[in-house]
């Protein structure tokens, strides 16, 4: 039954990549038109880096040292593709030759992000009920 | 009746810690799902089963850690790799991004061994059920 508690680790660590990656999918279309004046000082959409997590290591039911997996966050990445220019210049935020930058933020992308972070959050709280069940059930032997 | 309390619940106690095993593997698929380049596993729970099954049959005392007791038959250790009868499951979609998981898959595979589970699981809770009443008369 141990081996049941990696369950809640492995669930829990995908639980909390996905709500990452959801919180990453706001920030960038809460920022989708935030213009700025300069190509540095405008927001960028970033996305999480996922990688399946090697580093923690446990004994399994077997005995023997085994990885606890799981998934970890890597880190956060700009996005490098190119910015929007629009030539507006009586824009507050213009620059001297009338340019305003906008944020690369892909709606379409974002929105399926999103979509897709919410799908495997639900599959991962599934798997932990059904871990819960189990172990619940495997508490109340003979009962 | 009982030859042994010891083997009391049989091949249903290996059953139970591969099937929770298998448990933690699936998780692991699920929670990978989006993780690129990720291959998903599983167990062939007929080797495991054999595996798990020969090592308590043939118990080796002369493991790097014996757990110290006063006869031999008692508490004996198992002491072996499980880690060959993990394997990478056969993509039928392939993806971009290198990952092998199909959640409905998994998923569905989640869902039988946890139903399997609960079957080693109701049998035990039997014998328990049963040992309890002789005890009680």
């Amino acid at each position: 039954m141990s081996s049941l508690f990696n369950v809640f680790d492995i669930a829990g660590s995908a639980l909390s990549a996905q709500s990452l990656r959801l919180n990453t999918t706001a920030s960038n279309l809460a920022n989708a038109d935030s213009v700025a004046g300069s190509e540095e000082k405008t927001y960028k959409a970033r996305q999480p880096v996922f990688a399946a997590s090697l580093d923690m290591v446990s004994q399994d039911l077997f005995g023997d040292n085994v990885d606890t997996p799981g998934v970890k966050v890597l880190g956060i990445v700009e996005s490098d593709a190119p910015l929007k220019m629009d030539y507006q210049p009586n824009h507050p935020k213009a620059n001297e030759a009338g340019y305003i930058y906008k944020p690369n933020v892909n709606l379409m992308e974002e929105m399926a992000n999103m979509i897709s972070a919410s799908r495997s959050y639900q599959v991962n709280v599934d798997v932990m009920e059904s871990a819960k069940t189990l172990m619940q059930k495997t508490l109340n032997l003979g009962q | 009746m009982l030859t042994g309390i010891n083997n009391l619940f049989g091949i249903h106690e290996d059953a139970l810690e591969i099937h929770a095993k298998r448990a933690t593997l699936i998780a692991n698929n699920l929670a990978n799902q989006d993780t690129p380049n990720y291959k998903a596993q599983d167990l062939d729970f007929k080797a495991a089963l054999a595996a798990i099954h020969e090592a308590r049959s043939t118990v080796d005392h002369h493991s790097d850690t014996p757990l110290q007791v006063s006869h031999d038959g008692h508490l004996s250790s198992l002491n072996f790799q499980s880690a060959h009868d993990v394997m990478y499951r056969r993509s039928t979609q392939s993806s971009l991004d290198g990952n092998t998981v199909d959640t409905q898959i998994e998923q569905a595979q989640f869902a039988e061994n946890s139903m399997r589970y609960m079957a080693n699981l109701s049998v035990i809770s039997g014998r328990v059920r049963g040992l309890i009443d002789v005890i009680k008369g």
